[in-house]
């Protein structure tokens, strides 16, 4: 991982999701796993959206698809707003929003070729036989797979990386402009996901996609994205350019899940230092700052005052009342080097809401 | 913690020591060797971590050894355990060993804990079983291994089903349970691979302090090199079946020899890379690891094979000095790095 491609990313948003919600009824009870999410993928930009179990993100991922519905707030596709669409207008505009989920074995009808199932899509969408065919080959070309050897095979017939990579071509053949990757590489082995990974990458690149990447695994996601977004119990903690969250972050969940992330280095020193508890119910989320039960750093106000996301300054945004301070700092002395004697400056003025009130 | 010593149990007497262990199963394609002469010695006290990828072995490895593996499996070779072989034993004789001498962790809590019966059952079964304790003397032993392994309100918790449990409490049940025949030996097998990041780490951190406190030897088999490394003392990589490098863990994560070990470190996504770099990857598959395969195992995949790699089972290199060794015939690191002499030993 040495090379460096610039990216791609331009200021055109082609989705813009506010004030998402998802709640879901469970018994006579309802789960918002998705609470208040916004968020902006521009094109050629991968965002990543980083949680553990049970935070959210794959329902964040479904709920931008209309799957189903989201219970509030709106999802634009390039200006055209999708929670209102009637069914088949939705149908329509499917096609520029494709998925690929984590099974790639089972994500892929066992009963069909691999070029049925590649070019399935373009039959729905009446494409011509002829055409079909010259764009499964040449979609299947560019993940790195030969029509000739692998068309007439069905999905247990070929290696899961390579049931991976024909999930990809089926999702670009439909030439989408988002892509939602939900843990696209969480079953496979670490020798095969680099292949998944860098094909992803050069198709963000070479058509321009707004890519979601969706995984739990911190070290993948800081490789691939260029913005990432944290998220706790149905909420994003913090969001940002990707290496500013991974080498400085914020918020104090972001800095344990980092802290938490196996190093294959046995000359560094390893840490003990734990974020206790679990996850609580999200049947029953806590008031406040939803991870203050957790959070060394929490106070009172934690408690009382639900924090909301806020600049930090430095592009990123936090929904802390405590960021870290190392963080804090770096944006204070990364605002100094410019202009000369901001008067910001003031260490009691660092950021009015560090106060402590 | 204190618990009787019986004479089989000597401090100086390794805790496991695995001779030529193989394994062969049958096939449409016949017989395939998934395990392939692996020999190791664990220490008592010591952790040993054991790496690979999907089919490489490892779990069939130490099933093998429990003798849990599938019933058509042929296993050759010695697993000798506190001094006493395990595999040429009877079913019977074997079943009084397993749980008090060696115990297992699995991956997924979920399966290997029975949903009908309240966990504080489960973890006493054991216990009644091998050291003959009443309904009573198991029911406060259980609740001090619970709080042991870090459950909070081990006395509500007893009578509770594994469905009520978090993953990550079910985990610390599932290893409450292997402990509660007081094993010499504990085998986690990808034990925090099922869970989140930061419960996975709760579990690391555990399993490390109840083996000081009970001076336990530990076999940690994990696909992820980064759970391995800090966390175990020695380290086999194993690739198809075989083990192609082993050695104290700081000195194969350092001097990496063989190829595969040294692709797949280099595979391993890293948090201090610059995003967007190209992803390292090694093409093509393992190949089936049939009972008459010749050559390195790896050649097909390895960027600077030869035909003698193809041709040559490759020797297992060792330098004795540093216990490291390898298979490979073209080692990325050999002695013109400054290493001491090379001695082909077997």
């Amino acid at each position: 991982m040495s090379e460096v491609a610039a990216s791609p990313a331009s200021d055109r948003v082609v989705l813009d999701v506010r004030h998402l919600t998802q709640r879901f009824k469970v018994g006579r009870r309802s789960l918002e796993a998705v609470s208040d999410v916004s968020f902006q993928i521009r094109a050629g930009e991968t965002l990543g959206l980083v949680g553990e179990s049970g935070s959210g993100k794959s329902s964040t991922g479904r709920a931008l698809l209309q799957l189903p519905r989201p219970t509030a707030g709106s999802v634009e596709l390039e200006g055209r707003e999708l929670t209102s669409l009637s069914g088949a207008e939705l149908k329509q505009l499917r096609r520029r929003m494709q998925l690929i989920f984590q099974d790639p074995v089972s994500s892929l009808n066992p009963r069909r070729r691999i070029r049925d199932i590649v070019g399935e899509g373009l039959v729905i969408t009446g494409v011509r036989p002829d055409e079909i065919a010259e764009r499964v080959s040449a979609m299947l070309e560019l993940v790195g797979l030969d029509v000739s050897i692998i068309g007439n095979r069905r999905p247990h017939e070929i290696s899961g990386g390579q049931c991976q990579r024909v999930a990809i071509a089926r999702a670009l053949v439909m030439q989408p402009e988002v892509l939602i990757c939900d843990e696209p590489v969480a079953s496979l082995d670490v020798s095969i996901q680099g292949q998944v990974l860098n094909i992803l990458d050069d198709m963000r690149t070479r058509f321009g996609l707004a890519m979601l990447f969706i995984s739990h695994d911190l070290s993948v996601v800081h490789n691939i994205s260029d913005r990432i977004a944290v998220m706790y119990l149905g909420q994003i903690v913090e969001i940002g350019p990707g290496t500013t969250l991974t080498r400085n972050p914020a918020h104090h969940y972001t800095r344990a899940l980092l802290d938490s992330v196996p190093v294959a280095d046995p000359d560094r020193e390893v840490d003990d230092r734990l974020l206790e508890g679990e996850v609580p119910s999200p049947l029953d989320p806590p008031l406040g700052c939803r991870f203050r039960l957790r959070c060394e750093r929490a106070e009172a106000r934690c408690a009382d005052d639900q924090p909301e996301l806020r600049d930090l300054g430095d592009g990123r945004q936090v929904a802390c009342h405590f960021p870290v301070e190392a963080a804090v700092r770096s944006v204070t002395l990364s605002r100094r080097l410019p202009n000369g004697d901001d008067p910001q400056l003031d260490p009691h003025r660092t950021d009015p809401q560090l106060r402590r009130d | 913690m204190t618990r009787p010593v019986s004479s089989d149990r000597r401090a100086d007497q390794p805790a496991l020591v695995v001779e030529g262990l193989s394994c062969t199963i049958p096939s449409p394609d016949g017989p395939l060797r998934l395990v392939h002469d692996v020999s190791f010695t664990l220490e008592r006290g010591r952790t040993i971590g054991i790496v690979g990828e999907s089919g490489s072995g490892k779990s069939m490895l130490v099933r093998s050894i429990m003798g849990i593996g599938p019933k058509v499996t042929e296993v050759t070779g010695r697993a000798l355990l506190n001094g006493t072989d395990l595999l040429g034993v009877s079913r019977k004789l074997r079943r009084r060993r397993l749980g008090r001498e060696i115990a297992m962790v699995f991956q997924n809590p979920l399966t290997s804990l029975n949903p009908v019966v309240p966990i504080g059952h489960q973890i006493g079964e054991g216990m009644r079983v091998h050291l003959g304790l009443s309904r009573g003397e198991a029911r406060d032993r259980v609740i001090t291994l619970l709080g042991d392994v870090g459950i909070p309100s081990p006395e509500q918790r007893f009578g509770q089903y594994p469905h009520q449990l978090s993953g990550g409490m079910r985990q610390r049940v599932t290893i409450a349970a292997a402990l509660s025949g007081d094993p010499d030996v504990l085998i986690a097998d990808e034990a925090t691979t099922a869970l989140d990041v930061t419960v996975q780490k709760q579990i690391l951190v555990l399993l490390k302090e109840i083996q000081a406190a009970r001076q336990m030897s530990v076999i940690m088999i994990s696909h992820d090199l980064g759970v391995v490394s800090g966390r175990t003392d020695d380290l086999l990589v194993m690739y198809s079946g075989q083990v192609v490098e082993s050695g104290c863990t700081s000195a194969v994560f350092r001097r990496h020899s063989h190829r595969y070990t040294e692709a797949l470190l280099r595979a391993i996504p890293r948090l201090d890379s610059e995003p967007h770099g190209t992803f390292a990857t090694i093409p093509g598959q393992p190949p089936q690891p049939t009972v008459d395969f010749i050559g390195c195992r790896f050649a097909r995949r390895c960027t600077v094979a030869t035909e003698q790699c193809r041709t040559e089972a490759p020797p297992w290199s060792a330098d004795p000095a540093l216990a490291h060794g390898h298979r490979c015939i073209h080692p990325s690191y050999d002695g013109e790095h400054g290493r001491a002499s090379v001695e082909v030993v077997r």
